[in-house]
């Protein structure tokens, strides 16, 4: 079924078009950006379509463009906005421990089957949620990492940070996300 | 000897691969004596864990579901297609 759109680009924009939109609003959440990166991913799309020689799935290689996307935007922004890095940086900093370095917030305990719960689209939900609390520079640097599989020296060239700045925010994103979905996942589901 | 909070930071570098010899160990230590810590190092495990499905299965994962592209959006990049396609 799918064969027979592979050099229909409009009908790639009805069958894949709130996919990828959604995909570029959870990452970048600006409609209007995300609206850009869908168009700009159909327009490299039409101009690479001969290099598509069918391995995979149209959606998977138009969401494979879209993310290369993504990083190219992320990238720019960090270059125009250097002052929000030094604001993720400096924000939340030891909200989790006392003055000696100990826990003053103690992680509990998560009984759960991760193959089970990977399964569940109300945990996508909340992930998503979690990610979107994040600060946007931390939100940029974790999903760099973790989503697109970037090393952290990638990740810090993009954010045009140095070493020390990109291990901070990664470690800042994780605790955060850590402690989100203990709040909003675990925690309920007790 | 590190504190919860260094060894949180240690976690973290590890899982980028960015920790010396001493560290591993000094790390692994801290996570054998230190309940709390220990948790936090398999909470974070599975936060990385589940980001790596999360990509994995973007096409299959309803993210936003209650947005969508606009009529417009959806026309305006038909038309920039047809633009750039060959005739």
């Amino acid at each position: 079924m799918e064969k027979n759109h592979t050099l229909d680009p409009e009908a790639w924009v009805d069958q894949h078009g709130d996919a990828l939109f959604r995909y570029a609003l959870f990452r970048i959440q600006d409609g209007q950006v995300a609206e850009d990166l869908v168009q700009e991913t159909f327009l490299a799309a039409i101009r690479g379509k001969e290099s598509f020689a069918g391995r995979s799935s149209v959606k998977t290689w138009l969401f494979g463009i879209l993310k290369h996307k993504i990083i190219d935007h992320i990238r720019k922004i960090s270059r125009e906005r250097p002052e929000e890095n030094i604001e993720a940086v400096a924000d939340l900093a030891g909200k989790d421990f006392d003055d000696k370095g100990g826990w003053k917030y103690q992680p509990s305990e998560w009984t759960t089957n991760p193959s089970l719960l990977f399964q569940q689209q109300e945990f996508w939900q909340i992930l998503q949620t979690c990610l979107s609390e994040l600060p946007p520079r931390l939100n940029q640097a974790f999903t760099l990492r973790e989503l697109d599989g970037l090393s952290a020296e990638e990740v810090r060239k993009i954010l045009d940070v140095s070493p020390t700045n990109g291990g901070v925010m990664l470690h800042r994103a994780r605790m955060r996300l850590r402690e989100c979905l203990e709040i909003r996942w675990f925690a309920e589901e007790a | 000897m590190y504190s919860c909070k260094q060894a949180t930071e240690l976690m973290s570098l590890s899982l980028d691969g960015k920790l010396s010899l001493y560290q591993r160990v000094a790390l692994k230590m801290h996570l054998f004596m230190c309940k709390l810590c220990s948790r936090c190092w398999k909470q974070m495990l599975f936060v990385r864990d589940a980001s790596h499905q999360c990509s994995e299965r973007a096409g299959e994962i309803d993210f936003m579901p209650e947005h969508s592209l606009s009529p417009e959006a959806c026309e305006r990049i038909k038309n920039a297609l047809k633009e750039e396609s060959p005739p």
